[in-house]
């Protein structure tokens, strides 16, 4: 056995981005799931937390600096161009675009494992259809796409969730697809079908449990681009509609302030970067505990 | 005395992507062809032959994991049914079972042990809920297996304690037939024969019926009551396991059986080695398919397939020249 033991350690795998630059640290992979912890418990509380309504203005107190950069405790994170408190557009804009993130994502993950399970399944004529769509999709430039359909159902928040949610599922399609192909040819999957276990049950069983790590890494790596996403949107105006508003809406609307008034656009800024820096780290921190050939 | 599995005139047929070609161009694959036995009940019957020559797919046909393109399979006087959406085609997995090759591959990873033995009771609904707790335990038991370790799972054990947990597996719906596909030739030499005798001992308890599919000769002679030999996906000998081991009448019974390492030097060496690779079951020669590599062909082996003669009292050889040779 001493030969398998050794042939483990000789496994190399490319060290991805986030490990490249140490960012696998155990202090930093702890930091960026308190910040996740943080954004999620944020969101949830987002009405209890808001020291304003984060639509309300107050005209005589536009462009309020920031306690750090010389403002006053009535507005921490300052005000914007309409006597906004930053502070609680962020907490809210945090609760919208986690909301969006979050349903978009899992929408994207369920239909795209679905009908990527399905295509392996039945293989034939339903793979071949579902695989044209799969290729159709990623050759498709989607944020044009998403641009083209909001602009057709303007202002929608479900349609924005929808649209947000089908990015990437082509990816998720093409992962469980591959998987349930490989998987179904395991001798344990061909033993379980041999002793005479129905083949919803080899599947709830056997199969999914044996990729869901995949997915889920998957599930990692597409959430921060469903963020920038709905910033982007956000940000070219056809995102969230307001008064509602979400951390990429603050975002477009501070641009125009850079010079005059940086927190506007800077805070939600921040509050994104680092949502989307902690899951890359988290994401990469679960790959290597759920790959069982890295154990 | 019936036989339990009748296995008359099947043969199995693949339609493989033609290498050749670029686009399109299926061919036909034999994997196995005209192969007929009987195994009678309480049996053990060995399959011995060279890797591709069609032993796992005359297992897999057994079982009713695939349906044969012609012949008839029968089991205990009935047809098998190799349709899975027929409610007799799962009834049936309570007669017959497989143990497989390897036990590493065999089991979910991402299941205790326990639950993969009681999986099959709740399947095949045996027994009340905690009847089947008391079962597992009773299974594991009689493989040799300490209950305890039950929550264990299969990266946690050795291969032959995996294999244990394959053969309880099995054994959970009380066949009568087992195919055991090459099923020690993953495991270490000093575990293989206490795997091998864990075999004979549940087979003599539970009144078992075997077909034991392997290329190592002398576990197939320490273990058969009668072999099959096959190659290029035809029976070029069959018989009582003595006489076939001690007296082969195929050239290629003799070369696999002179290739086999033997702990006595210096016997049966005056048979030369095979040489070269089987030719593709894709295009087989035509008459008999063993010419091409037989140093007894003669001309005449082109122009049939020859039929099984009789050779002994339980003994035939698929050779135009055994009468010579």
């Amino acid at each position: 056995m001493a030969v398998t033991d050794q042939s483990d350690a000789i496994i190399v795998k490319p060290p991805s981005f986030v490990k490249r630059i140490g960012l696998d640290r155990a202090w930093i992979v702890i930091f960026a799931g308190v910040y996740l912890g943080l954004v999620v418990l944020v969101a949830l509380f987002a009405p209890l937390l808001q020291p304003y309504d984060h639509a309300a203005q107050d005209l005589f107190e536009i462009r309020n600096p920031p306690v750090f950069m010389g403002g006053d405790w009535n507005y921490i994170l300052g005000s914007d161009d309409l006597g906004r408190d930053v502070l609680s557009r962020v907490i809210y804009g945090t609760k919208i675009s986690v909301v969006i993130a979050l349903v978009g994502t899992g929408i994207g993950a369920v239909l795209g494992s679905f009908l990527g399970i399905v295509a392996a399944h039945f293989k034939g004529w339903v793979d071949d259809v579902i695989m044209m769509f799969v290729d159709a999709q990623s050759s498709l430039p989607f944020l044009i796409f998403a641009l083209a359909v909001l602009a057709f159902f303007s202002g929608s928040f479900i349609v924005l969730v929808i649209v947000v949610g089908i990015d990437g599922w082509e990816r998720y399609a093409r992962l469980s697809r591959g998987m349930t192909l490989a998987g179904s040819s395991n001798t344990y999957i061909e033993a379980v079908k041999a002793l005479g276990v129905p083949t919803w049950k080899v599947y709830a069983r056997h199969l999914l449990p044996n990729i869901l790590p995949a997915l889920m890494i998957q599930f990692t790596i597409n959430l921060p681009g469903t963020i920038l996403l709905e910033t982007s949107l956000s940000f070219l105006g056809l995102g969230v509609q307001p008064p509602m508003t979400s951390l990429g809406q603050m975002l477009g609307y501070g641009r125009d302030y850079l010079l005059q008034a940086p927190w506007i656009a800077v805070v939600p800024g921040l509050t994104i970067f680092f949502i989307t820096l902690s899951i890359s780290i988290l994401g990469d921190w679960l790959r290597d505990h759920l790959d069982p050939s890295l154990r | 005395m019936t036989a339990l599995v009748e296995f008359t005139k099947v043969q199995r047929t693949f339609q493989v992507r033609n290498p050749a070609a670029i686009l399109g161009g299926k061919r036909a694959l034999h994997a196995v062809q005209d192969v007929s036995f009987d195994i009678a009940p309480g049996q053990t019957l060995g399959l011995v032959g060279e890797s591709g020559c069609g032993k796992s797919t005359v297992g897999k046909l057994l079982l009713g994991l695939l349906p044969p393109s012609a012949g008839d399979i029968r089991f205990d006087g009935a047809a098998l049914s190799a349709d899975t959406k027929d409610p007799k085609w799962r009834a049936q997995r309570r007669d017959m079972q497989m143990i497989f090759q390897n036990p590493f591959g065999a089991l979910n990873p991402r299941l205790p042990i326990g639950r993969q033995m009681r999986e099959v009771l709740d399947t095949h609904e045996i027994g009340t809920t905690e009847e089947r707790d008391d079962r597992v335990i009773d299974l594991m038991r009689s493989v040799g297996l300490e209950p305890h370790i039950q929550d264990r799972y299969p990266h946690q054990m050795s291969g032959g304690q995996l294999q244990r947990v394959v053969i309880a597996r099995a054994l959970a719906v009380s066949p009568r037939f087992l195919v055991c596909d090459e099923a020690v030739a993953a495991l270490d030499v000093s575990i293989q024969a206490q795997v091998v005798n864990l075999l004979q001992d549940i087979q003599e308890e539970r009144d078992l019926t075997y077909l034991f599919i392997s290329h190592d000769l002398e576990i197939v002679r320490h273990i058969s009551d009668r072999i099959v030999v096959m190659y290029l996906g035809r029976v070029v000998e069959t018989g009582d396991a003595e006489a076939v081991f001690n007296a082969p009448r195929h050239p290629y019974t003799r070369a696999l059986m002179a290739a086999a390492p033997h702990p006595e030097p210096g016997r049966r060496k005056d048979e030369p080695l095979l040489e070269g690779d089987p030719p593709s079951p894709l295009d087989p020669p035509s008459g008999c398919v063993f010419r091409t590599r037989c140093r007894y062909a003669q001309p005449a082996c082109g122009e049939a397939v020859p039929e099984p003669v009789s050779v002994g009292p339980d003994h035939a050889v698929a050779c135009l020249r055994s009468h010579e040779i």
